[in-house]
C-alpha cells in the first residue's frame, strides 16, 4: 500500500525528456505559490506518514502531492461518471489498457500541456490547480482570493479552449507514431505556433473578479 | 430537441454541456432536482448526451496534468541549486 503506483506513475518515466522539461518550463512561467501548495501537500501526508521515513523529503513529497491530487480527481471522475453514464458506456478513462500505456501517455500528457499554454493567466493558473493539484473549487477560491463562480468560469473556459485543441490535435496525430521525437527537442518549439502570449507575464496579478471574465463564454 | 443540427443550436448545445460538466466537477453533489434537469437535458437527443459523455472523458483524461506536480517540483530544485549552489553535502 505504500507504494501505490498509480496508473500515471507509468508516465513519469515520460518526464525523463528533456526536451519536455523545456517546454513544460515554460508553461510554469508565471505560476505562484507553488510552495504553499507543497507545503500542504506535505502537512496532510505528513500527519499519516509521522514525517518518519522522508529522508529524501523531495520525492516522498512528490509522491504525496501527486497521489493526494489524483485520489481527490478520480473519485470526483467517479462520480461524474454516475451522473452521466446509464448505459454501458463509460467515461473513466483506462490508463492501464495496454495501448495507451504504450504510446498514448506520453502524447496525451503533451496534448494537454500545450493546450494549457494558451489560456489565459488566471484561467491557467485555476485550471492547474484544478487538474493539476486537484485543488477543489472551494479552495482554489479560496486560494486565489477570487468568487466560486468566477473560479467555476475559468474552468468552463479552459474546458472549451483545451477540449478542442486536444481533439483536433489528437485527430490529425494518428496514436500509433513511435515517439521518436522524444530525444529530439521538438516538443518545446510546437507550443508556440500561436504564440501570441509572449510577453503576457502577469499570472499574479489578482483581476478584480468579474472583470476579466466578460468575454468568457459570450455569455453577456 | 428541435434543431440541434443548426450551428447556432450546436454551439448552445456545447456549451450547455460544457457547464454541466463543471457543474459535476464542484464541491456540491447534484441535488436531485440538478439530477432530475441533467436527465432530462441528457435525453433531449443523442448528441447532447454524447457531448457530454465525450467531455466527461475529456476531463478525465486531463487528469495526465497531475504529472506536472514533478515538473514544478523538479523546476522549483533547479532553482535552488542555483542559488545555494556550492553547498554541496546532503
Amino acid at each position: 500500500m505504500r507504494e501505490t503506483r498509480t496508473p500515471v506513475d507509468v508516465a513519469c518515466s515520460l518526464r525523463r525528456g528533456a526536451s519536455l522539461k523545456h517546454f513544460v518550463g515554460r508553461l510554469l512561467r508565471g505560476f505562484p505559490d507553488i510552495e504553499d501548495i507543497e507545503r500542504e501537500a506535505f502537512l496532510r501526508g505528513g500527519a499519516a506518514e509521522h514525517n518518519r521515513e522522508i529522508e529524501q523529503p523531495k520525492p516522498a513529497l512528490l509522491r504525496i502531492a501527486k497521489h493526494l491530487a489524483l485520489s481527490q480527481l478520480m473519485r470526483k471522475a467517479r462520480q461524474i461518471t454516475q451522473y452521466v453514464e446509464d448505459s454501458a458506456e463509460s467515461t473513466v478513462v483506462d490508463w492501464e489498457s495496454p495501448a495507451e500505456r504504450k504510446s498514448g501517455l506520453r502524447e496525451m500528457l503533451r496534448l494537454h500541456c500545450e493546450a494549457v499554454t494558451d489560456l489565459a493567466p488566471q484561467c491557467r493558473q485555476v485550471y492547474l490547480l484544478r487538474k493539476v493539484h486537484g485543488f477543489s473549487h472551494k479552495e482554489i477560491a479560496a486560494h486565489l482570493g477570487i468568487a466560486a463562480s468566477t473560479v467555476e468560469k475559468y474552468l468552463i473556459k479552459a474546458v472549451e479552449h483545451c477540449d478542442r485543441y486536444v481533439r483536433q490535435r489528437a485527430d490529425s496525430r494518428p496514436r500509433n507514431t513511435p515517439n521518436r521525437d522524444q530525444r529530439d527537442g521538438h516538443l518545446s518549439v510546437r507550443g508556440r505556433k500561436n504564440g501570441k502570449r509572449r510577453g503576457t507575464r502577469r499570472a499574479d496579478v489578482a483581476p478584480a473578479p468579474g472583470k476579466e471574465v466578460a468575454h468568457s463564454d459570450g455569455r453577456r | 430537441m428541435a434543431n440541434v443540427g443548426e450551428p447556432g443550436a450546436r454551439t448552445s448545445l456545447q456549451r450547455q454541456a460544457r457547464k454541466w460538466l463543471i457543474r459535476m466537477d464542484g464541491d456540491e453533489r447534484l441535488t436531485e432536482a440538478e439530477k432530475e434537469a441533467l436527465r432530462e437535458w441528457m435525453s433531449r437527443s443523442a448528441l447532447h448526451r454524447k457531448e457530454l459523455v465525450r467531455l466527461a472523458k475529456f476531463w478525465g483524461q486531463a487528469n495526465i496534468l497531475t504529472e506536472l506536480v514533478g515538473c514544478f517540483e523538479s523546476k522549483r530544485r533547479e532553482h535552488e541549486r542555483g542559488r545555494d549552489g556550492q553547498n554541496g553535502g546532503r
